[in-house]
């Protein structure tokens, strides 16, 4: 058995029900500007994972950002007991590995480990937004609780959010000035995700200069909600690294309300290891969907049936909805139906693969930029 | 002695008395390979040759596993073990390698010529043992030269007690005792007849109070304090002291004869590295013996020695617990030796002191209940912390006890649940330190608990949980104070039983023995017998 790595320098330390790989990717881009950093790698993030990382962690290293999966009970405890981050960060909590829970309070207990292990003085930052995040107990913790979010509420506020040349321009007051800030990704709730980076930036004392010069740099992974803009004015929103029922919804907003193409196409997906939730959670979308402005919902998979029904339910027009079995014949309709001056969007679990639709897609039409 | 010896701190408070006397040599070991996160068991062996059960242990990663008998494993070459056991023929292999030994001879005759022709140049002192059986040399001394050897010799042929004696030169000499393992010598220590060091202010009484509290913390089955009595007394009156007396500072003033038991010394410093290497390289000669004690005698000024014995099997308490000088980590250089891949990783390091229970290997696997236990890991986690809650209550103790239980459980704490009498309870937990904080305030919504309490706890804490009701005590001592590892605690209502019958059987025997006598007394022998009793009376008289 090994033991546990205590470090003196910065060790940040990111779980939540998603958002993990996006917060961790942002936080590291930030502090590379002013510091030599170990982040672990892309979304490597269990336990076993951890280890090999912590192997790697040298004395050079100023900082560490490492994502940390805790969606298994005690999870929590075994990471923090290879490494014990001084920051904790729990990005949300929701139903993702939700399979591995009886209830949304399990969930709660697995994200609040972070709290309970990490170094007890050190700081933790939450989302003030997320409705379950509220769920976590507080009180017996004995260091500094910082919250991020768009709510009035948050220590680290989001405000003037904008959808602005393939990213999202926001303000947030550092210091008590009014900052603008710019995020090359999409989506406001990559915007709280950015905003956990910026507060652990400004707390170890990076400039506004330097966190703008940071945020820059950010690159998201394939997969999570990155933009290909391509001929024909067609405009591929490629989510399909993984899901769960609030990032889908996300996804689904940046698409309604961020792209303006005049026409809007959802290519939705099966979202896996819900567990108890599946049906809860496909359903919660398909009700989410009369909100949403879209020409057309295609639907893939057994558990997207609940979107169906429920999109039907309540009130969203069933000649939009379409539901495949046939992965090539969903290609086939698919590119009959990405004409010119339209915006897709692929969102679904990565077992769903969708990648071979967005590998189609690709090979289909030139990126322009 | 200076009343300050530096002892192993990750063994103060985490050695329960269950493990006290032999048993701390398999405790200790254990202990140092279950605190680095090696896997421990203890299994109930059984030895043919000697007809009876034995403790061993295995000790063991996901690689490989060792087998310990005592502090010794499997892995120490038996014959050399078995050659070392037998001291005459291991000083004649030492000497044929030219090493410095204890001259001796064994003699069978009372022949004066040929008793000097064989010992003539030793030096005197010379110790004679009986060798009536291996194991069971009884020694006398002489401090005179051949002709009191042949005289004893004599008289014991013409009583028939002895047909073989050993003899061995430089009886009264200081013996100094060097632990070695995988070619180091890890610790020497000699032994001094118990003395105090004064200090100018304190009187011998004060001083010997500090020296026996530090006697009653040596894990010992027997009573190690010195008492203040008559023999104590002429001991100091030899030396113009009395229990009153204030010595001056730094004047050794003796506690006990020189006949009685000694105390151990620590004196590794003394010794020269190259001295050291000797010692090492004697024990070259017994292959495969990875771990033994050398005896030696030792001339500080000249550096001269000579071996009297290499202990295969040698105890370790003496090197742990010396009553001047410095503990020496015999058990962290066995282990570091079987398992090097985890020096210096001491799951403890970060962890409030966990022991664990030997009361279970003592009782349930040496009578044969049991035939093997696995202990649990070490608990190893960030943030635990140790603490001590107090709580008066006059609850019925079974629900009180369910609940405290099904609280241990839940929040995954260690400790103990003790009653200190009726209506006054002590809780030792380990745990999160947010756990334990939600516990002591859930505690105080209790309207059946009063007066609660919650202080750092530095003890050692047995892993698991375990009740302790210290109402049962069989004694009528005080409950000894928490923290340290409560054997007396412990004791299981099995054991109490099996104490009480015990004492039941004695005081039968004592009335049968008194009626034995009642009856001689009525006899007619005794009634015929009684004008001798008379004149011998007088006689004394």
């Amino acid at each position: 058995m090994s033991t546990t790595l205590y470090l003196d320098v910065p060790t940040i330390g990111i779980t939540g029900s998603f958002g993990k790989t996006t917060t961790k990717e942002i936080t590291a881009a930030l502090l590379s500007v002013k510091y030599d950093i170990f982040k672990s790698k892309r979304n490597y993030n269990t336990v076993r994972s951890t280890r090999r990382h912590v192997k790697k962690i040298t004395d050079e290293h100023e900082a560490v950002v490492m994502e940390m999966t805790m969606g298994n009970k005690e999870t929590g405890k075994n990471q923090c007991t290879l490494i014990q981050p001084n920051i904790g960060v729990i990005t949300s909590v929701g139903h993702a590995h939700f399979e591995n829970f009886t209830s949304i309070h399990e969930t709660v207990l697995s994200k609040s480990e972070m709290m309970k292990y990490m170094k007890p003085d050190g700081t933790l930052y939450l989302n003030d937004d997320d409705e379950y995040s509220q769920l976590i107990n507080t009180k017996y913790f004995t260091g500094n609780i910082i919250k991020c979010g768009i709510t009035e509420s948050a220590d680290y506020r989001a405000t003037d959010i904008k959808f602005n040349n393939g990213g999202m321009e926001f303000h947030v007051k550092l210091n008590g000035v009014d900052e603008y800030m710019f995020l090359p990704i999409l989506g406001e709730h990559n915007v709280v995700n950015a905003l956990f980076g910026i507060a652990i930036a400004d707390k170890l004392g990076l400039t506004p200069n330097e966190i703008r010069q940071g945020l820059s740099t950010v690159k998201v992974q394939r997969g999570r909600l990155t933009l290909d803009e391509l001929e024909g004015k067609r405009s591929l929103l490629d989510d399909s690294g993984n899901a769960n029922p609030a990032a889908m919804i996300a996804g689904l907003k940046v698409l309604n309300t961020y792209l303006d193409s005049p026409k809007k196409i959802a290519l939705l997906g099966d979202m896996a290891e819900l567990g108890s939730y599946t049906r809860e959670g496909h359903e919660k979308v398909g009700k989410a969907l009369i909100d949403l402005d879209l020409d057309k919902v295609y639907l893939y998979g057994e558990s997207s049936r609940y979107i169906m029904q429920k999109a039907k339910d309540t009130g969203f027009d069933e000649d939009r909805l379409f539901h495949y079995t046939d992965m090539d014949a969903l290609i086939e309709e698919l590119i009959t139906n990405f004409e010119e001056n339209t915006a897709l969007m692929l969102k679904a679990s990565k077992s769903t693969n969708f990648k071979k639709v967005v590998k189609r897609l690709l090979a289909e039409y030139e990126r322009v930029k | 002695m200076n009343n300050n010896p530096k002892w192993l701190s990750e063994l103060e408070g985490t050695v329960p008395e269950a493990a006290y006397g032999i048993s701390i040599n398999a405790y200790t070991l254990a202990f140092e390979a279950w605190r680095r996160g090696l896997s421990v068991s203890f299994e109930n062996g059984y030895s043919k040759s000697r007809g009876r059960h034995f403790i061993r242990y295995v000790i063991s990663n996901r690689q490989k596993s060792v087998k310990f008998t005592h502090n010794r494993s499997d892995q120490v070459s038996q014959k050399s073990v078995k050659n070392a056991s037998n001291k005459h023929k291991i000083r004649k292999i030492l000497d044929g390698k030219n090493v410095p030994v204890v001259r001796n001879e064994i003699v069978k005759t009372a022949d004066l010529k040929e008793i000097k022709s064989k010992i003539d140049e030793f030096k005197y002192p010379v110790r004679i043992s009986k060798l009536t059986s291996p194991a069971k040399n009884i020694a006398t001394k002489t401090a005179g030269g051949p002709k009191e050897v042949a005289e004893y010799i004599g008289k014991e042929l013409n009583d028939n007690k002895s047909q073989k004696f050993l003899i061995e030169e430089s009886a009264d000499s200081k013996h100094y005792y060097a632990y070695i393992v995988d070619g180091k010598v890890i610790g020497v220590y000699t032994k001094e007849t118990p003395y105090i060091t004064g200090d100018g202010t304190k009187s011998i009484n004060e001083l010997l109070i500090d020296s026996n509290n530090i006697r009653k913390k040596i894990p010992s089955i027997t009573n190690l304090e010195i008492s203040v009595d008559q023999k104590l007394k002429n001991v100091l009156k030899k030396q113009n002291y009395n229990v009153d007396s204030v010595p001056e500072p730094g004047k050794k003033v003796t506690i006990k004869s020189e006949a009685g038991s000694k105390d151990p010394v620590e004196v590794t410093d003394i010794f020269s590295d190259a001295m050291k290497n000797k010692l090492v390289k004697i024990t070259d000669f017994l292959p495969g013996l990875i771990q033994c004690e050398v005896e030696f005698l030792y001339d500080e000024n000249t550096e001269d020695y000579s071996i009297f014995t290499i202990n295969g099997r040698p105890g370790i308490r003496n090197y742990l617990y010396p009553m001047q000088g410095e503990a020496r980590p015999v058990p962290k250089a066995i282990i570091d030796y079987y398992f090097p891949e985890t020096k210096g990783e001491y799951l403890s390091d970060t962890t409030p002191k966990y022991y664990f229970d030997y009361e279970v290997v003592n009782d349930d696997l040496r009578n044969n209940r049991l035939s093997k236990i696995v202990l649990p890991e070490h608990r190893y986690e960030p943030n635990l912390v140790s603490k001590s809650i107090s709580f008066q209550s006059d609850y019925n103790i079974s629900k009180l006890k369910k609940i405290i239980r099904d609280h241990f459980i839940r929040l995954k704490f260690d400790g103990e649940f003790n009653v200190m009498n009726n209506s006054r309870f002590e809780l030792i937990i380990v745990g999160n330190y947010q756990d334990a904080y939600y516990f002591y305030d859930h505690l105080n919504t209790k309207k059946y608990l009063k007066n609660i309490t919650m202080t750092d706890h530095d003890g050692g804490v047995n892993v698991g949980y375990k009740f302790n009701d210290l109402r049962t005590d069989i004694s009528d001592t005080p409950p000894k104070p928490s923290g340290a590892a409560k054997a007396v605690k412990n004791k299981s209502s099995r054991q109490i039983q099996a104490y009480k019958k015990k004492v039941r059987q004695r005081d039968d025997r004592i009335k049968a023995l008194e009626r034995e006598i009642e009856d001689l007394k009525k006899s007619q022998s005794w009634k015929i017998t009684a004008p001798v009793r008379k004149i011998k009376s007088k006689l004394r008289k």
